[in-house]
């Protein structure tokens, strides 16, 4: 069977870049001195500091072997983390965030034991490497104890991406479109493992009783070594796991933002995920390329997620490749990697991300994450002008582009007057981010900032507005029971009153009657 | 000239009979009024505005009886919701009930807590934990920051931290040229 | 500088205002050729004139304004919006239409608003209502196009009308000048002529008017020329084209003698010109696929219904300027369908992912 290629609206074809770090052969980096393990999986929960030391594995001065648990469980938003290097865990310390410009966040710090040879990316298993039977809550366990995460980005709990959609997944969809300019990690990875992938979304097909597997890349992704379809063609034959697995492998249009989940769904499937559903809702699960290969790794050669392919790529950077590094590693030892600058540094725009929709890197220092694609170093000459915005003009050219339908500059209008409620009933929320409004914007206005912002603000007044709801229920509550013992109260004062009155008319009854024999008897003396 | 004046007369008074009707079969009830308006309070049940909570206060705005800029949590942005949704023109926030401050949440210091439970019956939304002669501790999570547990600690172990707020992706500072200019 | 918020995306726009108002510059040069050949050298004076006063106009107010000069001049939307209007009056029209216009569409329609991007109503359009209810005359006295006349205006003529004013010129403009055929129509109608007795003149040309057609055709070369360049979208163009033929089809077809054919429509007036240039001007338009359709098509109903009732020969600017008004309403109730969500229902209530 065949799957058609569908579109999705909007979107534009941008020039890839891609050859710049792929001209390198993938590189391992030298162990850093130290490594910085972020906490924070989710910028949108603050993170307790309590929380955090209840579930430290290890305790500080502990000596760590590579690949050692150092978090238990703290939550889908805290995915386990594990050591990437024998070392020293030296306690937490508060790092310069990597996206978050101005922000710190608390990470694990370890001093690595610099003796040790680097990890180097793994090779590839044969596509016909036995996997183990493992049944679906065993392998969610499992991945979850491995700390693995979604690698494109997101960083949620794969695990708990799978309980959330076990049950009614017809077709699992591994996503190798890296549609971002510069970003190569995942060409990196495709090229040198297609069969772990593989493998990895067998062992997903199978414990979510999938009957499709597809493995989607964007169709120019051609070089000297040959398309990336080949490697993922010599893999696709049956497997003892699960022979009946129908496995595809499609080429989509390079148009940018091919891989966000929705759209790639779209252009697969021809349908829409529901806006405030998840792609299980249609029966599909979409994962990326370099999770199923984590995923593989996990089961086969139990290993934890401790080391990501990140590209250090763009013209400011002197030999632009893929680097195999550990998580935590600070971003001034990867572009150290990749030979440093090549022009003065006040020349140079560092972006964790792709250039249309990534973050500006403030501070070198910051380490990187399970979710860091890529280092990307433009410089001052790839900088747009910088005459400043002009006002919007309407002219629609962000209408036509955005892949979410909705009204770029409507919303950019709303936002920026601070109507972010106006805002989401305009479909704020529904923005993926992609960034291809400003990219197009002839005002140059920063709509992306704007959107984000946003977006922000709409999280912040709506968690002020669930506080309110609970304070307010609490207060009604303890209102309540107040007049309830109030009321209580009042009603046991009455009962002893009463049974006082009781009493009293008692008494001068006997008293009464002891004043009547009285006189009885002195009526009888 | 007498009928004239009769028919116009009679038209005033149905036009205005008319326009009372609407308003009245159309226009708010007094209920969903204080609900509006204990909609747009923070909800911190501080007792600043001088009155026991928030939802007392709004009965006494829809009432009358109290202002609408008595209410610091609030901020002013909190006065220009109420006077937006009452119809009235905005006016600064009364600093006699106190200034707006950013939110906060309370924490006790456990190693001073004498186990009092004088702040467990001061919190206006349960948010304290405890028992009589063991340590009390807050709940972040329900702590409204009313600062109402500081006053009744007998040995002053309450201390107010700021609250834990999602990051904000900062305003873009848009190099707008006519500042540039 | 490392540590500075850049803000996205880091990459050098495509385009920038300047190079979108220069693309409609660019389409807007056929047409410019067409109008000269067609009836002389006056619009190079007009196009000076007019781009001379949008532009002093312009500075002046961004200076009151306190506004760069330098940049907002250089967005080029000013020379659009005067281009526009140049195109629109009679090349013999004395300089102060081009002042008054100027005056109207930069000062009024566009500055007082908030300069680019805040006007609400389309400036070249505002400035053009202004003068043709300013100086009826005027603005009917077209030179005959070469088509007819053979020849056009020299250069001395012109410039003695343009700067003197038609009565400089005595019974010359008389002879040089004719009603355009909208006009003739128009008056024709008004005398209780069939369409076929007024048709005979040959200034009805081939489809309807004679040399205008060619002007339409340059219109519409330029138009295509902006929708290969992405610089405005098939909705507006093909909702004037397609809505001006389906309305005025039957009509002509029930009764040639009563109604003008959908062609002569299309070619003896400016909506050509409007399709492309005009109802697609993006700032007083509407921002949604949907709301360009029925800003569009509500364009084209006015411009009929003023040419065949109203007190102007076309309509086109009065139209526009109509819709423009009801733009916030279109915008409001045309909100495209958000990807991910269902067809019909919209959601109120939203929650915060």
């Amino acid at each position: 069977m065949s799957v058609s290629v569908h579109g999705f609206f909007g979107g534009m074809p941008l020039a890839d870049h891609k050859a710049m770090a792929m001209q390198r052969p993938t590189q391992s980096i030298p162990v850093p001195e130290a490594l910085y393990l972020p906490l924070k999986g989710h910028r949108h929960q603050p993170l307790d500091l309590h929380q955090i030391t209840d579930h430290l594995a290890v305790s500080v001065g502990q000596q760590l072997a590579a690949g050692q648990t150092l978090t238990r469980g703290m939550g889908d938003a805290h995915p386990r983390l594990h050591a990437p290097v024998a070392g020293t865990f030296l306690g937490i310390v508060s790092r310069p965030a990597l996206k978050d410009m101005g922000h710190d966040v608390p990470c694990l710090h370890i001093q690595t034991d610099r003796t040790q040879a680097p990890k180097k990316l793994p090779d590839d298993y044969p596509p016909n490497t036995p996997l183990p039977e493992i049944t679906p809550d065993e392998l969610m366990d499992h991945l979850q104890r491995m700390g693995i995460v979604g690698l494109g980005g997101a960083q949620f709990p794969t695990s708990e991406k799978m309980r959330q959609a076990s049950g009614g997944i017809d077709t699992v969809i591994l996503n190798g479109v890296e549609c971002e300019p510069y970003i190569a990690c995942d060409e990196a990875l495709m090229r040198h493992r297609p069969g772990t992938i593989v493998l990895g979304g067998r062992l997903l097909a199978k414990a979510l009783g999938a009957k499709r597997l597809i493995v989607a890349v964007e169709d120019p992704l051609k070089d000297s070594h040959g398309s990336v379809s080949d490697g993922f063609l010599a893999c696709i034959q049956p497997h003892p796991l699960d022979p009946a697995l129908d496995i595809e492998f499609i080429e989509v249009p390079s148009i940018y933002p091919q891989g966000a989940e929705r759209q790639l769904i779209k252009t697969l499937t021809n349908q829409e995920v529901p806006f405030d559903g998840l792609p299980k809702d249609i029966g599909v699960i979409c994962l990326n390329v370099a999770t199923a290969a984590s995923v593989a790794d996990a089961v086969i050669e139990n290993t934890p997620l401790t080391h990501r392919l990140v590209s250090i790529t763009g013209p400011g950077i002197q030999n632009p490749c893929n680097v195999y590094a550990p998580i935590g590693t600070p971003v001034t030892d990867l572009i150290h990697q990749a030979g440093g600058f090549n022009c003065p540094e006040s020349e140079i725009d560092l972006i964790i991300g792709g250039p249309v929709s990534g973050h500006t890197v403030s501070d070198q220092r910051s380490p990187i994450d399970k979710g860091s694609l890529c280092i990307l170093a433009l410089t001052r000459a790839d900088r747009p002008n910088s005459v400043g915005s002009m006002p919007c003009i309407n002219c629609g050219f962000c209408v036509s582009v955005c892949p979410a339908q909705l009204l770029p500059q409507t919303l950019f209008k709303l936002a920026s007057q601070g109507a972010h409620e106006k805002a989401h009933q305009m479909g704020m929320m529904d923005c993926i981010e992609c960034g291809l409004c400003a990219e197009v914007c002839p005002s140059h206005l920063p709509l992306l900032d704007w959107y984000r912002h946003s977006k922000d603000q709409l999280r912040a007044l709506d968690m002020d507005q669930r506080r309110q709801a609970l304070a307010k229920e609490r207060f009604e509550a303890r209102n309540r029971r107040l007049e309830q013992r109030q009321a209580e109260r009042e009603a046991r004062r009455q009962a002893r009153r009463a049974r006082l009155e009781a009493n009293s008319s008692a008494q001068s009854e006997i008293e009464a009657a002891i004043a009547r024999a009285r006189q009885k008897k002195e009526g009888e003396s | 000239m007498i009928p004239s004046v009769l028919i116009l007369t009679l038209l005033t008074v149905s036009v205005v009979a008319l326009i009372l009707w609407v308003s009245r079969r159309w226009g708010a009830n007094d209920d969903s009024v204080v609900e509006q308006i204990d909609a747009l309070l923070p909800q911190t049940q501080c007792a600043q505005c001088g009155y026991p909570g928030c939802r007392p206060y709004a009965e006494a705005i829809a009432s009358g009886e109290a202002d609408i800029n008595q209410c610091p949590p609030g901020g002013q942005a909190g006065v220009d919701a109420l006077a937006d949704l009452l119809g009235k023109e905005s006016k600064p926030l009364n600093e006699e009930h106190g200034s707006h401050k950013p939110p906060v949440v309370a924490l006790i210091d456990e190693d001073r807590c004498i186990g009092c439970t004088l702040c467990i019956q001061a919190c206006p939304v349960d948010a304290i934990l405890g028992a009589q002669k063991m340590m009390h501790t807050v709940l972040a999570s329900e702590c409204t920051g009313c600062e109402l547990c500081i006053a009744p600690c007998p040995v002053d172990c309450i201390d107010l931290v700021p609250a834990q707020r999602p990051m904000i992706h900062p305003k873009p500072m848009s190099i707008d040229i006519r500042v540039q200019a | 500088m490392i540590g500075q918020r850049a803000t996205l995306p880091h990459r050098p726009a495509r385009r920038n205002v300047s190079q979108v108002m220069g693309q409609v510059l660019i389409a807007l040069l056929p047409a410019i050729a067409v109008h000269a050949w067609l009836f002389g050298w006056g619009i190079f004076i007009q196009l000076a004139l007019a781009i001379g006063f949008a532009l002093s106009f312009e500075a002046v107010m961004l200076q009151l304004r306190q506004r760069p000069v330098g940049v907002y001049l250089k967005d080029l939307s000013a020379v659009v919006a005067a281009v526009l209007f140049a195109l629109s009056i009679p090349p013999l029209a004395p300089w102060w239409v081009s002042g008054v216009g100027m005056f109207f569409a930069i000062i009024i329609a566009k500055q007082l608003y908030g300069g680019i991007g805040h006007n609400l109503f389309n400036p070249a359009m505002v400035g053009f209502a202004a003068v043709i209810i300013a100086f009826p005359l005027a603005l009917t006295q077209w030179v005959i196009p070469r088509t007819l006349a053979q020849t056009v205006p020299d250069w001395n003529t012109t410039w003695v009308a343009i700067l003197q004013g038609p009565q400089a010129l005595g019974g010359t403009m008389d002879a040089i000048s004719q009603a355009t055929p909208l006009d003739q129509l128009r008056t024709g109608r008004l005398d209780g002529q069939t369409l076929s007795e007024i048709g005979i003149d040959p200034m009805f040309g081939l489809f309807g008017a004679s040399g205008w057609e060619w002007l339409a055709l340059a219109y519409l070369i330029g138009g295509l020329y902006l929708i290969g360049q992405r610089i405005i979208t098939w909705h507006v163009p093909l909702a004037v084209l397609l809505g001006t033929i389906v309305i005025t089809l039957p009509g002509w077809l029930m009764d040639p003698d009563l109604f003008r054919s959908p062609l002569q429509q299309l070619a003896a007036g400016s909506l050509v010109m409007c399709a492309f240039f005009i109802a697609t001007d993006p700032v007083s338009g509407s921002s949604t696929p949907k709301g360009k359709i029925i800003f569009s098509i509500g364009v084209v109903v006015l411009t009929l219904v003023i040419r065949a009732w109203g007190g102007f020969p076309d309509g086109v600017a009065f139209a526009v300027l109509l819709m423009n008004m009801f733009v916030p309403l279109i915008d409001r109730y045309t909100v495209p369908r958000i990807f991910g969500h269902p067809k019909h229902k919209r959601d109120e209530t939203r929650s915060v992912r």
